[in-house]
């Protein structure tokens, strides 16, 4: 089996931020990543095949990806694209499915920058081809070059939206209505004085917020949207206004003619490999739910084994970019190894986390889901994508529990059995049996994580063994 | 390349894409670009629906986006379960919708 000073899982800000500070420490690093460009969901690169005509006609952020990527590429870090980390066995030692192999590698350090998703909302009709996470749209059109439809509403929590709304109006798709499900928007004179002193994303958020207003993009602080309407694909958006609890308020419905639909509920961490592992995870709502419990070296439960970014808690791309470095200095130095002027600069490091995280702290009061957006859901409305289980079959399953389990409703409906191992309805399930008991989202139970943790093809495995 | 009333939904403002390439979605050729995912090119093309799930159907195309939710599923090359969102295009690949 091969072995490595460290490992490093997932390419976006946290895991290249790592891989960079590792390897100028002297430690010898590969990179692992299941997207064929590097870069993650936050910088969104083209694939390598497509050519950029002007570099400073893109986003900041888009930039400083190119700038990083470049680094990176310019190191001495190995690096494994198209590479899915599909379990991480005893001892540390990862299991990876590439090229339709499996092979394992062991590394002395383990850095986990797997990310996070988008927090999943149903509704009736939100399976229809045209309903998409906000997230999706953007991939569409900052990675593929390509405009996910030509009448857009989008709908969620917090700024994120925003700057979706103004990625559709840049690449000329129409912005009908933006929803925000909370009756505080994010560009408020509240929000605004929190984020005091936090200029550059106060100078973003403005951007978007201009662009829309240019564009007389109508915005609706409290509102949702109801059922996503069509056939085949979505034709019509019913919303309506929701109270400070989010209930929605009766006889305040219009149907809005779409063809997509944007949504943005907020993020969760991607904490199966953390939770396969066994290292703490602890319930802040704030940040995104479950969350992996580290210390100030971001070293996990586990010795040796560290998290950065998301995966500890949601806290946006500049976070994840000093925690990254932090934990890359920290595993070169269990390897006795640091750079020339190393503490110097983790103090600025850590100087520049503690800022990011008070900014993070004030978004994070914005993308707070509460607990009426699950009656969102009819019993016809599919619960699990991959099963089609409803909610009917979840709520009746749960009538005749008294335990009212997430592992309940799986075993006898199927739901979170399907490729995508709950990573969808395992939340809008937990948030059923929280409204259903009353009790808060912490006290119940989540899913376990489950080696492999994406499918791997049997062939895959076979392969390995010859 | 099909001529079509409305302009394109290829946003090449600041792109030069790759290569031109062929591919085929149920039996029909379609045009697609080095580079480009699958999910893109069936998009670009106005493709919404890449399979129906069975009992009951039901369409379904993108949702996550990022290869999580297993939603964009489609037959390359005779092999089942293939992510669009997660696949870039190859000259000549052979590409079915599924019905499941």
């Amino acid at each position: 089996m091969r072995e490595v000073e460290i490992a490093i899982v997932g390419a976006g800000p946290a895991g290249l931020a790592a891989a960079l500070e590792a390897s100028t420490a002297g430690a010898e690093v590969v990179l692992i990543d299941e997207y064929p460009t590097l870069g993650g969901h936050y910088y969104k690169q083209v694939p390598e095949a497509f050519r950029l005509k002007k570099l400073q006609a893109e986003s900041e952020e888009y930039v400083e990806g190119v700038e990083m990527v470049t680094q990176v590429k310019a190191s001495t870090v190995e690096v494994l694209s198209n590479t899915l980390v599909w379990s991480v066995f005893g001892g540390g030692i990862l299991g990876l499915h590439r090229a339709n192999r499996t092979e394992e590698l062991k590394p002395r350090q383990l850095i986990l920058a797997p990310g996070a998703q988008e927090a999943p909302v149903a509704f009736p009709g939100w399976t229809l081809p045209g309903v998409m996470m906000g997230g999706a749209a953007q991939a569409l059109m900052v990675t593929q070059r390509v405009l996910p439809g030509r009448r857009a509403v989008l709908a969620g929590v917090g700024p994120l939206q925003l700057k979706v709304a103004s990625q559709l109006l840049e690449a000329g798709g129409a912005v009908l209505d933006i929803l925000e499900a909370s009756s505080t928007p994010p560009v408020s004179m509240e929000n605004a004085l929190r984020s005091f002193g936090h200029w550059a994303k106060m100078r973003q958020g403005m951007k978007y917020w201009l662009a829309l207003k240019k564009a007389r993009t109508p915005y609706h602080h409290s509102h949702v949207p109801v059922r996503a309407l069509g056939t085949e694909q979505l034709e019509a958006v019913v919303i309506a206004q929701v109270d400070a609890d989010w209930r929605v308020v009766p006889g305040t419905e219009r149907t809005v003619e779409a063809d997509l639909l944007c949504l943005s509920y907020g993020f969760v961490p991607a904490s199966q490999l953390t939770r396969l592992l066994g290292c703490r995870l602890g319930y802040y709502g704030r940040a995104g739910g479950w969350v992996t419990w580290h210390d100030a070296d971001q070293q996990t439960s586990i010795p040796g084994v560290y998290v950065a970014g998301e995966v500890g808690g949601i806290g946006g791309a500049e976070v994840a970019l000093e925690e990254g470095r932090i934990a890359g200095l920290a595993a070169a130095r269990a390897l006795g190894k640091s750079a020339k002027n190393g503490s110097k600069q983790e103090a600025q490091y850590r100087k520049r986390l503690s800022h990011a995280r008070e900014f993070a702290e004030v978004t994070a009061g914005m993308m707070q889901l509460k607990p009426a957006i699950a009656d969102l859901v009819t019993p016809e409305t599919i619960l699990c994508r991959c099963e089609n289980v409803t909610a009917k079959q979840v709520t009746e399953t749960l009538d005749g529990d008294q335990d009212c389990t997430l592992r309940g409703v799986k075993i006898h409906t199927r739901a979170g059995m399907g490729p995508c191992q709950g990573r969808m309805c395992s939340h809008l399930i937990v948030r059923l049996i929280a409204r259903k008991t009353g009790k808060p989202f912490e006290a119940v139970q989540p899913d376990t994580a489950q080696a492999p943790v994406k499918p791997v093809p049997l062939r895959a495995l076979v392969a390995r063994a010859q | 390349m099909a001529t079509k009333p409305e302009p394109s939904l290829r946003l090449d403002a600041n792109l030069d894409r790759g290569r031109p390439v062929q591919i085929t979605v149920d039996g029909e050729p379609m045009q697609a670009y080095e580079g480009e995912s699958l999910a893109a090119v069936l998009m670009a093309a106005g493709r919404r629906v890449f399979r129906h799930l069975e009992p009951g159907g039901h369409p379904r195309g993108i949702f996550c986006g990022m290869g999580i939710c297993y939603d964009c599923l489609v037959t390359v090359a005779g092999q089942d379960h293939v992510r669009a969102c997660m696949t870039l295009v190859q000259p000549g690949m052979q590409v079915t919708t599924l019905r499941e």
